[in-house]
């Protein structure tokens, strides 16, 4: 009897290693004393991207549990989906994460071959929302002398990556809800080639990310008087309205306040539906923090939580202040997952208006 | 000027001196690997100049990148293969001179002319500190597409006496080019629903597979060491007779340091073209005997060498001045300078300029040191040329597949390397020239980028009024007229490709003239249907492509019906049996990539070292054990446990 009741626990635990052997969900936390973590981000080494995700690893590695070796990765290419693919192929053992530049908002819009299931990714957090700040090169030749001086010009030619950016479509928007006819020059490779094309009066003007605008441009071109801001694209109001102040932008409104002191109107349309839309869920997050399918719900936790303390430790709010000029916007699981939620179910009208601003810029 | 020695005191102050010498050792390192180089170099330390002073990091990051165009001049002069994209031109000439038993003397005057080249172009960096914002607001969209049309008439320098092989050569590699994502579209072309291939072809598989595939088969069949006469024989090869010949040809030195120091300053060109436009200057400036060019001439060494050095002052003048990062390399350099706290602009020419110039000394600096360190070095390095070359192709072809896979981490960027290596063994064979399929490739976006942004943002008649344009214009006009008047003249008698010409070549030519035919045909149709910045480029280029391969099919034809046999075993069988063994050897390249999915791509390629020795180079067991043995340990140690290189597990770990 006695052997019978060994051989059955025998087997049972058995049977419960094999069972969770090959169902990784079922495991506990897993055990990385010892081992090597390695964050993959999917943009060029040496970047914001990668930057910040370097700095977050430092302070991740004592917070995680078995405090392991923590390294950073880059893997680019593909139009960001190399790196996103690795991280969804990797193993869910633990010891690859994902620092991920989604474009989460514009990526729906592509044929379904090509689109990425972010919701199947374990979600941990997210970082380095952004604001947008919309300028222009004073040019009495095309009327404008202050930012103010934008609906009556005839036409504003503006530069971006690419149309598929989200800051370009709401700025095209922004153009036809003014009436002012422009034209979308596309094929440069961030801020600086930006501002470099505006100085050459290639462009009039361009969204340019908060960071760069505080750093580069106000106490540059904007203090000398050669360049001027209009207004931001920013995430909504706490109660889900209009758009929020960034209190970082000094002196500039956000969108819909300028909109409605310069034409004397609130904003409203589908248009604006569209500013609002990204206002909520491309600017909060820049970078997705994953784990890949399939990693156990107990470790998720843990990273979920220990993610959280690197995220608010001191030591790393002074390094990013110091490395980055501003400490990045952090974001948590819940909000995360409302964002990646919001986006799988975007309705058809606000993908189509998208994807007909997309063709109506590529030339 | 008392900034420029404060530039100098801060970086010879104690630890800023030893990290610019750890830099040194690391670049000159990472430089003599194919696939590895400076930027790989710079990723590896960027960590660890986080906690660094200011001009103690950016010692150690460039001293790191300096030196590694100097160094990968190893690879090209012994191998055949570039160490880096700096050094593709070098190739031509310099593993020529290799074979030829005058390894040293291109050493001497490799490392003669970088050291010369670097330090003109870290002069030129502080010379051009108080003009540098005015150079690049000079140089818009439209200057660009014009630099780059300059380039690519260069073909006709890197084509040897093959002009018409070169042009459709170079439309292969534009169109290569155009795979993946336009500028001015969402919509990638002639992707073929491949994630992999929707950013376009990777570089560097491109450029070592077309050289260095193609030379390892050569390699291991010949059975012998790569220089083809004994150590002996070659005593007259000297270090003191490459630097006698580097000054020598000191103008033209200098002219190409001037050269590289000024393409570098332009974004997206930079070090990756730089070679060959000095290479076609060499040609081109050539008034004596060109007959070889292609076979061992020294200023087919000196041109690049001295070029590719000069380009890291250039790029960072860009950089400093306005934040545009040009290269991989100054994207890094970067993001230090925002770790450092330091914005781009007129505060680097202000409270931190005695900063700026510490960057310059560091160039220049590193540069002198890297060449004194080589030029030490390059008696025993050079005796590789002499050992069997059966001991050198496992290491190389390791060297190569882990150059590629680092980049991208996919085993998709395995079967692109051999298919590149495939395509460049069939180039040679059929004695069309390589490199302006290289040429192509690396213009192309840049040419499609600058010709994009020049139609959405300019009218004719702005292009047209801008004096740099009307300079440029000009500047086109006399380089394209001077290179016509060559080949009309028939000046370029000088063979890039040295291949024998026989029926069996012929044959082949004639072949990839057809698949060319096709290939451009098809290209063409399926532009159609694009948006036009989207098919624009690709039609002129697949337009220019179909009609010079049609011009060769006539030609070849021609060729092959006129035709009298050399002897009796020219004839296609024959050709055949010549080739049999490199595409034996290929087969087992083939086999090691398709291994590693199965076993893993580390136990792959130990797998492919111990086989190989044993199987094809009938070396003993021992040899074999303890060479693999070697291999593995490498693989572990600096690609796996210093590059965090993610290794393609065995299936059964999948």
């Amino acid at each position: 009897m006695l052997l019978k009741t060994t051989q059955a626990a025998l087997f049972g635990a058995a049977a419960a290693l094999a069972l969770s052997a090959a169902n990784p969900a079922l495991a506990q936390v897993i055990d990385l004393e010892g081992r090597t973590v390695t964050i993959v981000h999917n943009a060029s080494p040496g970047g914001s991207t990668g930057l910040t995700a370097q700095l977050v690893a430092d302070a991740w590695t004592h917070t995680m549990a078995g405090e392991p070796t923590i390294i950073v990765q880059s893997v680019e290419g593909g139009a960001l989906s190399r790196g996103i693919l690795q991280v969804m192929n990797a193993r869910p053992d633990g010891r690859t994460l994902g620092w991920l530049a989604w474009q989460g908002s514009t990526r729906i819009l592509d044929p379904e071959d090509r689109q990425i299931a972010f919701q199947d990714f374990g979600l941990i957090g997210g970082a380095g929302g952004a604001t947008f700040v919309l300028h222009a090169s004073v040019n009495p030749e095309i009327g404008l002398s202050t930012g103010d001086d934008l609906p009556s010009v005839e036409h504003f030619t503006f530069g971006g990556f690419s149309a598929r950016s989200a800051a370009s479509i709401r700025t095209a928007g922004v153009m036809d809800m003014l009436g002012v006819d422009y034209t979308f020059v596309s094929g440069f490779a961030g801020d600086t080639p930006l501002e470099a094309a505006r100085q050459r009066g290639e462009i009039d003007g361009f969204p340019v990310t908060g960071v760069y605008y505080n750093r580069t441009l106000v106490p540059g071109p904007i203090a000398d008087g050669t360049d001027v801001p209009i207004f931001y694209f920013t995430g909504p109001n706490e109660d889900g309205t209009g758009l929020a102040v960034d209190p970082l932008i000094d002196g500039v409104e956000p969108f819909d306040v300028w909109y409605t002191r310069v034409r004397g109107e609130a904003p409203s349309g589908p248009i604006w539906d569209m500013i609002q839309y990204h206002g909520r869920v491309t600017d909060p997050i820049n970078w997705l923090v994953v784990a890949p399918p399939g990693t156990p719900e107990e470790h998720l936790q843990m990273l979920r939580e220990s993610f959280a303390a690197a995220t608010q430790d001191p030591t790393f709010l002074a390094e990013a202040e110091r490395v980055l000029g501003q400490v990045p916007q952090i974001s948590y699981y819940e909000d995360v997952q409302a964002i990646v939620d919001e986006i799988a179910a975007t309705p058809e009208d606000m993908r189509q208006l998208m994807r007909d601003y997309i063709a109506a810029m590529e030339h | 000027m008392e900034q420029f020695f404060a530039g100098l005191g801060l970086v010879l102050q104690g630890t800023t001196f030893l990290y610019l010498m750890g830099g040194v050792l690391l670049g000159l390192w990472f430089g003599a690997i194919p696939g590895l180089g400076g930027v790989t170099a710079m990723i590896l330390v960027l960590p660890f100049t986080f906690g660094m002073e200011p001009a103690a990091a950016f010692a150690l990051l460039l001293g790191a990148l300096a030196v590694s165009t100097t160094s990968d001049t190893i690879s090209s002069v012994m191998l055949g293969i570039p160490g880096t994209i700096a050094s593709q031109a070098t190739v031509i000439d310099g593993h020529q001179m290799a074979k030829q038993g005058r390894v040293l003397t291109a050493f001497g005057a490799a490392f003669t002319v970088s050291a010369i080249g670097g330090v003109i172009g870290g002069l030129a960096l502080a010379l051009s500190l108080p003009i540098m914002t005015w150079l690049v607001l000079t140089f818009g969209a439209p200057e660009f597409f014009v630099l780059s049309l300059i380039g690519l008439v260069m073909v006709g320098g890197v084509s040897g006496n093959a002009i018409g092989k070169g042009i459709c050569a170079g439309a292969l590699g534009l169109l290569i080019s155009q795979i993946g994502y336009p500028v001015a579209s969402s919509e990638p072309r002639y992707w073929f629903n491949s994630m992999f291939l929707i950013d376009g072809l990777p570089l560097v598989p491109v450029v070592i597979g077309l050289f260095g595939i193609p030379e390892m088969m050569q390699l291991a069949t010949s059975g012998k060491s790569l220089a083809t006469r004994n150590y002996a024989q070659s005593e007259g090869d000297s270090l003191m007779a490459g630097v006698r010949a580097a000054f020598a040809h000191r103008w033209l030195a200098l002219r190409c340091s001037v050269m590289g120091t000024y393409i570098g300053m332009l974004p997206g060109l930079g070090a990756s073209v730089v070679d060959w436009l000095a290479y076609g200057h060499a040609v081109q400036s050539a008034k004596d005997d060109r007959s070889q060019f292609g076979k061992g001439d020294v200023r087919g060494v000196i041109a690049p060498e001295a070029a590719n050095n000069a380009t890291l002052g250039g790029s960072l003048i860009p950089t400093l001045s306005f934040g545009i990062p040009g290269s991989g390399a100054m994207a890094i350099m970067m993001g230090a300078m925002t770790i450092h706290g330091l914005v781009p602009g007129p505060a680097m020419l202000n409270e931190n300029l005695s900063l700026t110039f510490s960057m310059v000394w560091s160039v220049i600096l590193a540069n002198i040191v890297g060449a004194v360190a080589l030029m030490l070095w390059s008696k025993q390095v050079s005796r590789a040329a002499f050992i069997n070359g059966n001991l050198v192709v496992p290491a190389v072809f390791v060297f190569l597949v882990m150059g590629s896979f680092i980049g991208q981490p996919d085993i998709r960027t395995l079967i692109a390397l051999l298919c590149i290596g495939f395509a460049g063994f069939a180039l040679r064979a059929a004695g069309w020239p390589r490199p302006p399929l290289i040429l192509g490739f690396v213009l192309g976006p840049v040419m499609e980028n600058s010709l994009a942004i020049t139609a959405q943002a300019y009218t004719w008649g702005e292009v047209l009024a801008r004096p740099t344009i009307i300079i440029l214009g000009l500047l086109l006009v006399g380089v394209f007229f001077a290179a016509s008047r060559t080949i009309a003249k028939r000046r370029n008698d000088f063979q890039i490709e040295l291949s024998e010409r026989s029926k069996g070549s012929l044959t082949l030519s004639l072949g990839l003239a057809l698949g060319s035919v096709a290939l451009f045909v098809w290209a063409y149709l399926q532009a159609t249907e694009w948006s036009f910045l989207s098919r624009v480029f690709p039609m002129a280029i697949a337009s220019v492509g179909a009609l010079t391969a049609l011009c060769i099919v006539v030609a070849d034809v021609r060729a092959l019906n006129r035709y009298v046999p050399v002897d009796g075993g020219d004839t296609l069988r024959g050709f055949w049996h010549r080739h049999a063994r490199e595409l034996a050897v290929f087969a087992m390249f083939a086999l090691a990539v398709a291994m590693a999915p199965v076993v893993g791509l580390a136990a792959a390629m130990v797998g492919f070292t111990a086989l190989y020795l044993l199987a094809w180079g009938r070396f003993t067991l021992l040899t074999a054990l303890i060479y693999a043995a070697a291999v593995g340990t490498f693989l572990y140690v600096v690609y796996h446990r210093m590059l965090h290189v993610p290794f393609l597990p065995p299936f059964f770990l999948s």
